[in-house]
């Protein structure tokens, strides 16, 4: 049972992290921005206490460090500084490990852990060494503070379900009244009469007139656990104490008496203050409270196992239906074929629902790509704006996965080699700052994404004489840009001569192609020598449901996904017999074709008119023959499992209305082979 | 004295010889369909693929793996679909002549399989156990699901 909420307290953790890198991040281009410190500051204390409660110490220890830090910050104690905003990166990396590891044991660890402590602790007592400096910059402030106290008036009316988390209100009133001198007032006109009432609601709800020196954000804090759960406002009601006058006992009294609501008006004569301010304040507050509600509820926490299952049955459903439809229409019952109509209607819908909900936002992914940029650019000495556009564009989740790796290294790439140092920049004519644009957009059933930096772009000529003397081309090949640019894909192709810490390891393009290609996505790259590089990926909406043309080869049936045909032709025989080298004229261009039947070791069939399917792939067009074309099929891709996985030309297959397979072909691949000559023509 | 563990195996034939697997880890006995679809340049071995209850499953033909030259088929053929790492993925049909029967047993009982020949692609046995004068050998899953995975 604890280990389910423990499991869970990991899972918000790390949306509370993701939340604060966020935060940071914004915090970093606004230093001043109180919003953010505050958002900073609260996902700092939900961690801490929740980190206390589920028995993760040495994180509740470290984050309370961290915490005093960003409590010194929002009152002004503190002035944020870009090297503040390093080191609290750096200590959320260290709390995202120990919230992986839990409490530390390894010693060598649990040392780094505590000399991170002592420089949490140092960045306090230097700065309270030159505290002096920022007074006079916060004087404002810490003059407010250091004034007399002041009175509030706390309206704290919990919901009914307040205790069902095990929050015992009392112990926030107790906690009040450790600020300073506190007067409560409880309520309990709420209460129902005895047969309508529910032991576990709670029913009360309490005022407190509370004097202290304590600041406003003091108070709140008190409440920062309940905050959701109840109504809660605070308004100031008088710059002085006023609790022990006797007007205002009076009013306490009557309030007691008649339990009806104190009101800022009714202390109106007892303060000096002009309400005006305080009462706006409030209701910011207030549209607040209201926003974090309406965000609760419109959206729940799945795990991604459930919706895998989903997907599943939702593509079984899919295939029934197909069946469903084949029957009913050998058999010519009406009420059968309207049914099936229906289910048919039905199951598109529930299917379509189904993948939205498998979608989720590139954004979840973009904080690590902010990360790297941000770390790699610092310790490259490169200054580097990094822009993002589209980031709420929603991808299957398991494309998402598979982009993370590929994307990274992209980026690693445009920082490494593209953007130059900001001195090179100057020389060069250029802003010294360099940008890396990351650009997500749809494109008909595509989605592209584009990294494009203005950085020192690739030398053309620069490829070409690496790949001869790699012996990758011949010395006399003549080759477009776009083949030049197509040897930075060859296998064990890098560019960068020394290999560095960040990229060269190696791995190059040819990885991030293949990785681009599992999830059946497309790379390319643009440059210009000077201005910078482009990168684009483009891929499909989903993995498991694809359009796709029905063909047979031999005695088996294969799906060509629709996206990557371009058109049908018809052939006369004998225009493939003229043909050599394996290429047939059409509209008098010469197109290399692949004979699909060798290639899946069927029977050559003379047939009298050949089908050939013509597949666009990186700009190119080849042809592929095919016994016959059935026709276009909507097709649950399944996946081929472990045992086949090196039947690479095909990616899955999918059961057919009749129950039989058919087998999916990755068009990329079966182009990629025919050029490593794998697969003869 | 060392560990004594019950075992449950499920027993089946390739020609003369006995063999069995684990039987937990034993998902389905199925009749070998008509209409298994081969799939183009895999392994001799791989006799296709199948659907299963809405997935699709491999199938081995075991008389290869175990290097049998015979493989005529008659209709106590049955495919034992195994499950060796318990998950979707690591399900595989295996095609053997006929399924015999569940044998519970103790681990003490089990000998060393004597490994004598190179004639299989079978490379390593959970033991072999001895009832009624014949000798079963217990198939490690594990081998066999990389056998076929190469």
């Amino acid at each position: 049972m604890l280990d389910k909420f423990k499991a869970k307290f990991v899972e918000e953790s790390m949306d509370n992290l993701q939340d604060l890198e966020e935060s940071l991040f914004l915090l970093e281009k606004d230093l001043e921005n109180k919003e953010l410190i505050e958002r900073i500051f609260r996902a700092m204390h939900s961690l801490k206490g929740g980190g206390a409660m589920f028995g993760f110490n040495h994180l509740s220890d470290f984050t309370h460090h961290l915490e005093t830090i960003f409590d010194w910050v929002r009152n002004n104690k503190l002035a944020v500084t870009s090297d503040l905003i390093t080191l609290t990166f750096s200590a959320i990396d260290h709390i995202k490990n120990l919230i992986k590891t839990g409490d530390l044991t390894d010693e060598q660890e649990l040392k780094g852990h505590n000399q991170f402590i002592l420089r949490l602790q140092s960045v306090l007592s230097d700065s309270a060494s030159t505290l002096s400096v920022h007074s006079t910059v916060d004087s404002q402030n810490i003059n407010d503070e250091i004034s007399e106290s002041k009175t509030y008036l706390i309206n704290f009316i919990p919901q009914e379900e307040l205790l069902q988390n095990g929050t015992n209100p009392l112990y926030l009133l107790d906690d009040i009244h450790a600020l300073g001198e506190a007067i409560s007032i409880a309520y309990t006109h709420k209460v129902p009469s005895l047969e309508l009432i529910d032991i576990t609601a709670n029913y009360c709800l309490w005022q407190i007139l509370l004097n202290t020196s304590e600041s406003l954000n003091e108070i709140k804090d008190v409440f920062i656990f309940v905050e959701d759960e109840c109504e809660l406002q605070i308004d100031l009601i008088a710059d002085s104490n006023i609790l022990q006058k006797p007007e205002c006992i009076e009013i306490i009294k009557k309030a007691r008496k008649g339990n009806s609501l104190l009101k800022i008006e009714d202390f109106q004569s007892l303060s000096q203050l002009k309400p005006s301010s305080q009462e706006l304040e409030s209701g910011e507050e207030k549209k607040k409270i209201t926003a974090i509600k309406e965000h609760k509820i419109s959206s729940i926490r799945v795990a991604s196992h459930k919706i895998d299952e989903l997907v599943t049955l939702v593509s079984e459903l899919v295939t029934i239906q197909a069946q469903l439809s084949l029957y009913s229409e050998s058999n010519e019952d009406p009420v059968i074929v309207s049914l099936s109509e229906n289910i048919q209607k039905l199951s598109r819908q529930l299917r379509e629902n189904a993948f939205d909900i498998s979608l989720i936002p590139l954004q979840s992914e973009l904080m690590r790509f902010q990360r790297l940029v941000r770390d790699l650019s610092k310790d490259q000495g490169k200054d580097i704006d990094f822009v993002i556009e589209g980031g709420d564009l929603e991808l299957d989740k398991n494309i998402i996965e598979h982009l993370t790796d590929p994307l990274l290294h992209i980026l690693r790439n445009s920082i490494d080699h593209g953007i130059e140092l900001p001195e090179e920049r100057i020389s060069s004519g250029k802003s010294p700052k360099g940008t890396i644009l990351f650009k997500a957009f749809h494109s008909g059933a595509n989605v592209i994404i584009e990294v494009s930096d203005d950085g020192k772009g690739m030398d053309l000529e620069y490829i070409r004489q690496k790949a001869i003397s790699k012996e990758i081309v011949d010395q006399n090949a003549v080759l477009t840009d776009k083949e030049v640019l197509d040897l930075l894909f060859v296998s064990g192709f890098s560019t960068k001569d020394a290999v560095s810490d960040v990229s060269g390891r190696g791995v190059g393009m040819d990885v991030v192609r293949r990785k681009i290609a599992n999830i059946r996505g497309e790379v390319s790259i643009d440059t210009e020598k000077g201005k910078g590089t482009t990168i684009t990926i483009r891929l499909p909406l989903t993995l498991s449901i694809i359009d796709g043309l029905l063909v047979k080869v031999g005695a088996n049936q294969y799906v060509i996904p629709i996206s990557a045909i371009d058109k049908i032709h018809a052939l006369d025989p004998s225009q493939l017999k003229k043909s050599f080298n394996n290429v047939v004229v059409l509209d008098k261009e010469q197109i290399p074709y692949i004979d699909l039947r060798k290639v899946f070791n069927a029977p050559e069939v003379e047939h009298d008119v050949i089908q050939m399917v013509m597949i666009k792939a990186e700009d190119r067009i080849t042809g592929v023959i095919v016994d016959s074309v059935i026709g276009e099929y909507q097709t649950v891709v399944k996946p081929l499992g472990r045992y086949l996985k090196k039947q690479e030309i095909l990616s899955g297959a999918t059961i057919m209305g009749d129950g039989t397979l058919a087998m999916v072909v990755d068009t990329s691949r079966l182009l990629m082979e025919r050029k490593s000559k794998k697969v003869a023509g | 004295m060392e560990d004594v563990q019950e075992i449950t195996l499920l027993s089946f034939q390739i020609q003369e010889d006995t063999f069995a697997v684990n039987a937990l880890k034993v998902d389905h006995i199925l009749e070998v369909p008509e209409n298994i679809t081969p799939v183009p340049n895999a392994p001799e071995f791989i006799k296709g693929i199948i659907n299963l209850h809405g997935n699709i499953i491999p199938v081995a033909d075991m008389r290869i793996i175990m290097g049998k030259e015979d493989i005529t088929s008659n209709q106590d053929n049955s495919i034992i679909v195994i499950n060796p790492a318990n998950n979707q993925d690591s399900r595989v049909g295996i095609m053997v002549d006929i399924v015999k029967e569940v044998i519970e047993t103790k681990s003490s009982e089990l000998k060393e399989t004597v490994l004598d020949g190179k004639k299989g692609l079978i490379e390593s046995f959970e033991g072999t156990l001895l009832i009624n004068d014949e000798f079963i050998h217990i198939i490690d899953m594990n081998n066999l699901a990389e056998i076929i995975e190469k």
